[in-house]
C-alpha cells in the first residue's frame, strides 16, 4: 500500500454495489478522493464480486473506474499473515470477508458493507462496519 | 512553479457521472458525516482497547502509535 492515508475498506458487497451503480459508494469514494486518501480493495473481494457475473459494458466500466481510481488501492493478502487470516475466517465465515475484516483491523479503519452482521464476530465496539444503503 | 493540481473533487464527480453514477453535494455531505462518525467511534478509549484485544487475539502486532 502506498503512503496515502487509508480511510476505508470496500468488501465484496460494496464493490458489487458500485458495479451496479451505487450512489452511496460513489459518494464515499468522492469524499475519500477529496482527502487524497484511499479505500482498499482486497483482491479476494474484487474477485468474489466479479466472478460469475455477466456485467453489462457500463457495469464493467464502473469496475474499471473503481480499480483504476487514484482513491483506491488493491490489497493482496500478505503471506506472512496467513494465520491471522485463518483466525479471521473462523469469525466471519468466508475468505473474502476475512480479507476485508483483517485489512480494516490492520489499518484501523472501517469496512463498507451491505452485510454488517457478517463482521459481528470482529466488532469489539468501535464501529468496524459502515453500513451500505440498500 | 509547479503545475496546478487537478481538482480531484470535480474529476471524481465527472468520472462517476460518465458511468451513470450521479452524486450530489448533499449525498457527499452525508458520506463525509458517516466517515467522520465512524472514525470518531473507532477512536474512543473503549474502542481502541477492544481493537487492541482483537489484534492480539488474531495474532497481529500492536498497532503503531498515531
Amino acid at each position: 500500500v502506498s503512503d496515502a492515508e487509508v480511510r476505508l475498506v470496500l468488501d465484496t458487497s460494496a464493490i458489487a454495489a458500485f458495479a451496479r451503480g451505487s450512489i452511496h459508494v460513489g459518494e464515499v469514494l468522492a469524499e475519500i478522493a477529496d482527502e487524497d486518501a484511499v479505500a482498499l480493495l482486497p483482491l479476494s473481494c474484487l474477485v468474489e464480486a466479479v466472478h460469475g457475473q455477466r456485467f453489462t459494458s457500463e457495469e464493467d466500466a464502473r469496475v474499471d473506474l473503481l480499480v483504476g481510481h487514484p482513491a483506491t488501492e488493491m490489497l493482496a493478502d500478505d503471506p506472512q499473515m496467513w494465520r491471522s487470516l485463518a483466525y479471521t475466517y473462523d469469525l466471519v465465515g468466508s475468505a473474502d470477508a476475512a480479507a476485508a475484516g483483517l485489512a480494516a483491523i490492520e489499518y484501523g479503519v472501517s469496512v463498507l458493507s451491505r452485510y454488517p452482521s457478517r463482521y459481528a464476530g470482529l466488532d469489539g465496539g468501535g464501529r468496524l462496519v459502515l453500513p451500505l444503503d440498500e | 512553479m509547479s503545475a496546478p493540481r487537478p481538482d480531484q473533487r470535480d474529476d471524481t464527480t465527472v468520472q462517476l457521472a460518465a458511468v451513470g453514477i450521479h452524486i450530489t453535494p448533499e449525498g457527499r455531505a452525508r458520506a463525509r458525516a458517516e466517515l467522520d462518525a465512524a472514525a470518531e467511534a473507532r477512536s474512543t478509549p473503549e474502542a481502541l482497547a477492544a481493537r487492541a484485544e482483537l489484534r492480539a487475539r488474531l495474532g497481529l502486532p500492536p498497532a503503531a502509535a498515531a
